[in-house]
């Protein structure tokens, strides 16, 4: 059964990378939503094994989608990951400190993202699938 | 002002200086004749004079010149001893020209002949008529005196000051206020130059500004400076200096001044309040531009490069190799722009302040074999060997910051160094400070970029940053961090045999030394468990 991950993320480009990337390279199941408010239903609904999130969308950003996340008791088990432009030490800190599970930074290579969420996630490299690449 | 003569009644009061009561008796005959209403004594002796003027009010006094044992011009002489203006007529017989014009010298109202009687009633009225002119007079005087006393005061007391200067702006007059105001006496500076103490870079325009002033008449003309106190401070003054050299009452430049120097200082406040205000508005403006600028040119670099990224790697379509060298070079650019944004947003906000070094204790030798080891695959693949020579110094620093630093300065010498060739890090302790020392073999830099290389965009070769990928902002963030922790850096070359790259960090303060030695205790013990 191959892994289920939410995408949140306003900009459809970026959605639309990091899903072929993730298919491409790791062979998981992608979903996306464009607003935190979408991926608060979606993940409630359909709760996938992980979010990435994006930091910066305007009317909820991802610091307060997260937050809900983790009162509705239904996604509050689902691990996060922030994925931020915001790549500041301190930034990364405040992130960490919400209880994010990893901070990602933009822009992302996308031959070592699924790399690095497994790692971050404790799930098996070998799903990965290793493609020689530049890096 | 005749009818003043008495206040409680019209009647003439006289005081008659006679020993002969036949010729008292025709001078008040003579008087009645004319009409005058008076009352009369008459007195023969000295005491009786004297005590008769002690108590009595008497608006003439008619007298003898000749009296047994003294004279009417004796009688005058106590009278203006006394200080007492009443107006005194001789009546007498016979007297010399002479003395009557010394009597007339002396003061007395008049002299009147025994045998021309008819004369005293007009000697009268004139002599009451030159009392009350007298009296007017001394009134005027008294009220001139009072209004120049008032004046003074005003002067005396105004906050103001008050200078009087020549058309050469010598001092005529200052006014006491300047004591207050400036604590010179008011004598003291008669005589000098006015403008002589005036602050040096308000010379030249408080000079144009007098010139002015004097060149035409009835000219004013205001005017702010600073003026030297006695007491060697600078005051602010503000002066309204008006041309009155042809005023015949003043013949001077009259200048007024005031202290302002509370009100300048409360204006220079206000003026500071407003940089400091516009200062953070405008880092708040630089903040939130740095802010969007992070995120809206790295959210379509993400999309570009990760695009780019899936492209290259073959997986979604077999592209000819001219496409993917194509998609190289995309991917190489995309990567070099994501850097430059990195880059120029980690320099305007360290230099900003806006990063605070986050310093502890680190171990300068552990940061070192950190760095070389990130680096030992840029050097292989370059063909460059690293070596680091073991050191032991504690350091109070930003451990990931100094690892920029030495990453930027180890990656810069291994970009620029031939096949074959090493590159060395070492460091050593050097008058309180430790100094770290990137040595390279490689092509060196030209004596007169050394200089600059430390600045923005200073590459030695404009080319530099497309074949080496730097951005050439790397060096100008090395050297904002070890500002930031007070210490410098700089670089010395040999063209053709290399380069060296130095930065010095001061060593730990003695308060610092004791926390390094715990960090060093924990740091052995946490290593031997």
């Amino acid at each position: 059964m191959p892994r289920r991950i939410l995408v949140i993320d306003d900009e459809e480009a970026i959605r639309e990378v990091t899903q072929v990337t993730l298919e491409t390279f790791a062979g998981w199941i992608i979903t996306t939503a464009s607003s935190g408010r979408e991926g608060i239903a979606r993940a409630a609904q359909d709760p996938p094994d992980a979010i990435l999130l994006d930091v910066m969308m305007p009317d909820m950003d991802g610091p307060s989608t997260f937050k809900e996340l983790c009162q509705n008791p239904a996604t509050r088990h689902i691990p996060v990951l922030f994925l931020t432009a915001k790549v500041q030490a301190a930034d990364i800190e405040a992130f960490r400190n919400l209880g994010a599970k990893a901070v990602i930074a933009k822009p992302f290579d996308p031959m070592s993202l699924a790399h690095d969420v497994s790692k971050v996630l404790g799930w098996e490299p070998e799903a990965i699938q290793q493609v020689g690449g530049r890096r | 002002m005749i009818e003043e003569r008495s206040e409680s009644q019209d009647r003439l009061n006289i005081l008659l200086l006679e020993n002969d009561p036949a010729d008292a008796e025709l001078c008040l005959h003579e008087l009645r004749r004319s009409g005058f209403d008076f009352r009369s004594e008459l007195v023969q002796g000295q005491e009786e004079f004297c005590a008769k003027i002690e108590s009595g009010n008497y608006d003439v006094i008619l007298a003898d010149y000749n009296l047994p044992g003294w004279s009417g011009a004796e009688a005058f002489e106590w009278l203006q001893g006394r200080n007492r203006d009443i107006p005194f007529i001789l009546v007498t017989g016979a007297i010399g020209d002479e003395i009557a014009v010394e009597c007339i010298k002396r003061g007395i109202s008049d002299y009147v002949l025994k045998d021309r009687l008819a004369r005293l009633p007009m000697a009268i009225r004139r002599a009451l008529q030159e009392k009350a002119l007298r009296e007017e007079r001394a009134q005027a005087e008294r009220m001139l005196w009072e209004r120049e006393r008032r004046f003074h005061a005003l002067m005396e007391h105004s906050a103001d000051g008050i200078a009087l200067l020549s058309a050469e702006g010598r001092i005529l007059f200052t006014s006491h206020s300047e004591n207050r105001i400036l604590g010179y006496t008011a004598q003291e500076r008669l005589g000098e130059n006015a403008l002589k103490l005036i602050h040096p870079d308000d010379q030249r325009r408080a000079g144009a500004i007098f010139r002015e002033v004097a060149r035409k008449d009835r000219n004013s003309v205001m005017v702010h400076l600073r003026y030297l106190a006695r007491d060697g401070s600078w005051k602010w003054l503000e002066c309204i200096a008006t041309n009155l050299l042809n005023e015949p009452t003043v013949q001077g430049i009259v200048v007024n001044y005031r202290d302002i120097s509370e009100r300048k200082r409360a204006e220079e406040e206000i003026r500071r309040l407003n940089e400091e205000l516009e200062r953070r508005a405008l880092e708040r403006m630089k903040d939130e531009f740095v802010s969007v600028v992070s995120h809206e040119l790295r959210t379509p670099l993400t999309a570009i490069r990760g695009a780019l990224g899936l492209l290259a790697t073959g997986k979604l379509c077999q592209p000819t190799q001219t496409c993917q060298r194509m998609v190289a070079v995309g991917v190489a650019n995309a990567d070099r722009l994501v850097r430059l944004v990195n880059d120029i947003l980690d320099l305007e906000r360290i230099q900003a302040g806006a990063i605070p070094m986050q310093k502890k204790v680190c171990q300068a030798g552990e940061l070192m074999r950190q760095a070389a080891d990130l680096m030992q695959v840029t050097a292989e693949s370059h063909g460059v060997t690293l070596t680091v020579a073991p050191y032991s110094a504690s350091l109070w620093a930003d451990p990931d910051r100094i690892m920029q630093v030495l990453i930027n300065l180890l990656n810069n010498a291994i970009k620029f160094s031939p096949p074959g060739s090493t590159v060395a890090l070492r460091a050593e302790r050097i008058d309180h400070e430790i100094r770290f020392e990137v040595k390279d073999e490689g092509r060196g830099i030209p004596a007169e970029s050394l200089s600059r290389i430390f600045e923005r965009f200073q590459q030695v070769d404009a080319s530099d940053s497309r074949e080496k990928g730097g951005t050439g902002l790397g060096l100008a963030i090395c050297r904002s961090i070890v500002a930031q922790h007070g210490g410098r850096i700089w670089a010395e070359s040999v063209l053709g045999r290399g380069s060296t790259f130095f930065f010095q960090l001061p060593e730990p303060g003695a308060e610092l030394q004791d926390a390094c030695k715990k960090g060093n205790e924990s740091a052995t013990q946490n290593s031997g468990h």
